[in-house]
């Protein structure tokens, strides 16, 4: 120790923090773990490691008593913070799955009598997957390595395999056995005590309550957009009454952007609103408490994404817009009402671009055939899902200006409207039987399983063809469309902004109620929109 | 037999050998796992080097099979794009998915045409495609001539009289006598007559509650 020392000394201050933190860890001291974590941490790096490491384990492992299981938590943190400062090597790339590998496995085998916060058991999930996308990336850019890089990457076949994240993913959901208790009170326990419950530690259970959104992120990210929403099972992104993760922003949006997405790749797009619906106007609602948080930044580019996205299902799926909240709507209309118009008219770049910016991070499940590799391969995933997407998008385009021209019409030939539109009756028919189709489609109405519901007529027009009696001619009726204005969400709606304002009027003044209005507000948006 | 794959094993490639022996068993007695055929094309997009390229082909028949369900785009997604173009069989399914899936009945027909070996070897094939066929002609159409109906389902003659009876039997179809002649009566749905739909209104009291106090508190 004493001559690593002459090399690289670590400030004191940092000592004394590791010391601390270890100490509260063993004591089960859960706000002051929380604030070591979440502040200190922070502050010191800022000050002493802005673009360079946290000193590596061996350096503090004194003042924590040599003990294994900080080692591996004091360790997590350090290659979290490596991949956010700096750039990682692939050994530290290698180091960090094989930490994960020995923290999880000790997780998932002996009996820990721990107390974490929450928010580091999600960060842990989050971060584990955020590394395997990064090594996806990193290895698919094989053009740009030295060859000895290569041959060290080859013999690293297991790390950051996707078979394994996969199987430590469901390995932390069976063993903590979150299913049956989700299955039970449908979250309601887990919900009320936030995870701590007496006498138990929090650990097992949370990190798989957090491991069924990794799953369901993983399967997004290779196109299994099925299983994806199998995954979260029981959760149920409609149902929102016991869902914990709106304690938790991070979860809550990665949970409900990966469901989102889901449901529009299968040409969902009601259910996909909803979604996209309900975690904006819970942006809404929090993000001013979380101005000053690390994942702010983070937060509003998944915000903006999502108004793209949802764009995208109302420029597919009109209908969609009838199931928005006002405010949402509003948003929604100050970013993108260009694009809608646009999309509306078939404009095919516009989706190409708005998918590009707002898909996830794709991978490529396999390794790149490392010695013929001439072309960057983290493409190939992401191109395959952007040409489905834009299948289907093809597949509505002429959709549009035939409604134009149905909305002209209570009822026409179908001829006629062939030559006036200047095609052939063959293919007016094709396009009217597939208008039809694409109309219909799956909607959740109900249980625990997000790909099951009936099949709903989502349309903003509604027509059909009968044969005329008297002259055989196939004529296209379109029924009258009765806009009945609808003034009661419109109502309710302001009758409770005018409560609102009424309730921020008699409150004391802002300073002291920030504080106290910030988990509240965390709260509230599962409650109000359950 | 079902295979139910849960737990450690879904990511097994152990359970590879078993999942391909039950699409064959799929296709003989014309059942359809979605999970366990979406578990076995995620494995086939792990590991390249096992990708059975006729298997994929007679699991994405199988998919298109279950329209209007969006089964086939459910394992579609799981594929490279290589191998979709690749592969001539698997190609090919594609275009006759992508005709169906756009109601372009006479392009599907004339693609299936051109691999009529490959579909013959799917017992029931062609009975769910027009099923599915028949089904998108009664959400649109409340009467339809007998020409358009041959030309979706491309059925002629004697077979398609066949076809009708059957459905008049059992489907409530029917055959109408008009002034033009002999057109086919669908049955009646939301789809295909003209409804006037009238949202209702609804507001609940729990609603209006505190405006109702807001504005009696005063008096």
């Amino acid at each position: 120790m004493g001559g690593l020392q002459e090399f690289y000394t670590v400030p004191d201050i940092v000592k004394q923090w590791a010391h601390y933190f270890y100490r509260h860890i063993r004591e089960r001291n859960i706000p002051e773990i929380q604030s070591m974590y979440e502040i200190s941490f922070l502050k010191l790096s800022d000050r002493y490691y802005k673009a360079s490491p946290w000193p590596e384990v061996q350096h503090i492992a004194e003042v924590v008593d040599h003990d294994h299981v900080f080692c591996l938590l004091y360790k997590e943190m350090y290659f979290r913070h490596l991949y956010a400062r700096c750039q990682p090597t692939l050994r530290d790339r290698c180091e960090s799955w094989d930490n994960y590998i020995d923290l999880f496995g000790l997780l998932l085998t002996s009996n820990v009598n721990m107390q974490l916060p929450n928010i580091w058991l999600w960060d842990m999930v989050d971060e584990f997957l955020y590394q395997f996308q990064s090594f996806c990336q990193y290895r698919g850019k094989v053009q740009s390595m030295s060859p000895e890089e290569i041959e060290n990457l080859k013999k690293c076949d297991k790390v950051w395999n996707i078979v394994e994240v996969l199987n430590i993913l469901q390995a932390l959901v069976d063993k903590s056995g979150i299913v049956a208790e989700l299955e039970g009170d449908g979250g309601a326990r887990l919900s009320q005590l936030e995870g701590y419950y007496p006498q138990s530690s929090n650990v097992l259970r949370m990190l798989g309550y957090f491991a069924l959104t990794g799953l369901m992120r993983v399967h997004c990210l290779v196109g299994d957009y099925f299983t994806a929403l199998k995954a979260i099972y029981p959760l149920n992104l409609h149902e929102r009454t016991h869902l914990f993760t709106p304690r938790i922003p991070g979860a809550h949006i990665t949970l409900f952007y990966y469901g989102g997405f889901s449901y529009l790749m299968q040409r969902r797009y009601l259910d996909a609103a909803r979604c996209f619906n309900a975690v904006l106007l819970y942006i809404y609602r929090v993000k001013a408490a979380h101005r000053n948080s690390p994942q702010y930044e983070q937060m509003l580019k998944k915000n903006e994404q999502m108004y793209s996205l949802l764009a995208v299902c109302l420029a597919l799926c009109p209908a969609a817009a009838k199931s928005l909240d006002e405010n949402v709507l509003m948003q929604l209309r100050e970013r993108q009402s260009d694009n809608m118009a646009a999309m509306a008219r078939g404009d095919i770049d516009l989706y190409d671009s708005l998918f590009r910016d707002a898909c996830p991070k794709f991978v490529t499940s396999t390794p790149p055939a490392y010695d013929q590799a001439t072309t960057n391969t983290n493409q190939l995933a992401f191109r395959a899902q952007l040409n489905s997407f834009l299948l289907e998008v093809r597949s509505q385009q002429t959709l549009p200006q035939l409604k134009q021209y149905l909305l002209l019409y209570s009822s026409i030939a179908l001829g006629r409207l062939a030559a006036l539109m200047d095609v052939e009756e063959g293919a007016l028919r094709q396009q009217l039987l597939c208008l039809k189709a694409k109309q219909r489609q799956l909607k959740w109405d109900g249980g625990k399983d997000m790909t099951a519901g009936t099949w709903t007529v989502a349309s903003d027009l509604e027509f059909h063809i009968d044969v005329d009696a008297a002259t055989g001619r196939e004529m296209v009726l379109v029924s009258d469309s009765q806009t009945v204005a609808t003034y009661a969400p419109l109502l309710a709606h302001h009758i409770s902004r005018f409560e609102e304002i009424v309730r921020d009027l008699s409150l004391p003044p802002p300073v002291a109620a920030a504080a106290a209005a910030a988990p509240a507000a965390a709260a509230a948006p599962a409650a109000a929109r359950a | 037999m079902s295979l139910i794959v849960t737990g450690a094993d879904r990511y097994s490639p152990d359970k590879l050998p078993q999942l391909e022996a039950y699409v064959d068993e799929q296709v003989a007695n014309r059942s359809w796992s979605l999970d366990a055929n979406v578990t076995l094309l995620r494995f086939y997009q792990f590991s390249p080097a096992s990708v059975k390229p006729a298997i994929v082909a007679k699991v994405l028949i199988k998919a298109i099979m279950q329209a209007p369900a969006q089964d086939y785009k459910c394992c579609i997604t799981l594929l490279p794009e290589r191998l979709l173009q690749s592969d001539e069989s698997v190609y090919k399914v594609v275009q006759l998915a992508n005709a169906l899936e756009t109601s372009r009945f006479g392009d599907f027909w004339n693609a299936a045409n051109t691999c009529r070996d490959l579909l013959g070897g799917i017992p029931g094939f062609y009975e769910s495609v027009r099923g599915f066929i028949a089904h998108t002609l009664v959400h649109t159409y409340g009467r339809v001539t007998k020409r358009t109906l041959a030309d979706c389902l491309k059925l002629e003659g004697a077979t398609l009289e066949q076809y009708l009876s059957e459905k008049c039997k059992s489907a409530g179809w029917s055959i109408v006598n008009t002034p033009a002649g002999e057109v086919v009566g669908l049955p009646k749905n939301d789809d295909n007559q003209s409804v006037v739909k009238r949202t209702q209104e609804l507001i609940r009291f729990d609603q209006v509650a505190p405006m109702l106090k807001a504005v009696t508190v005063g008096f």
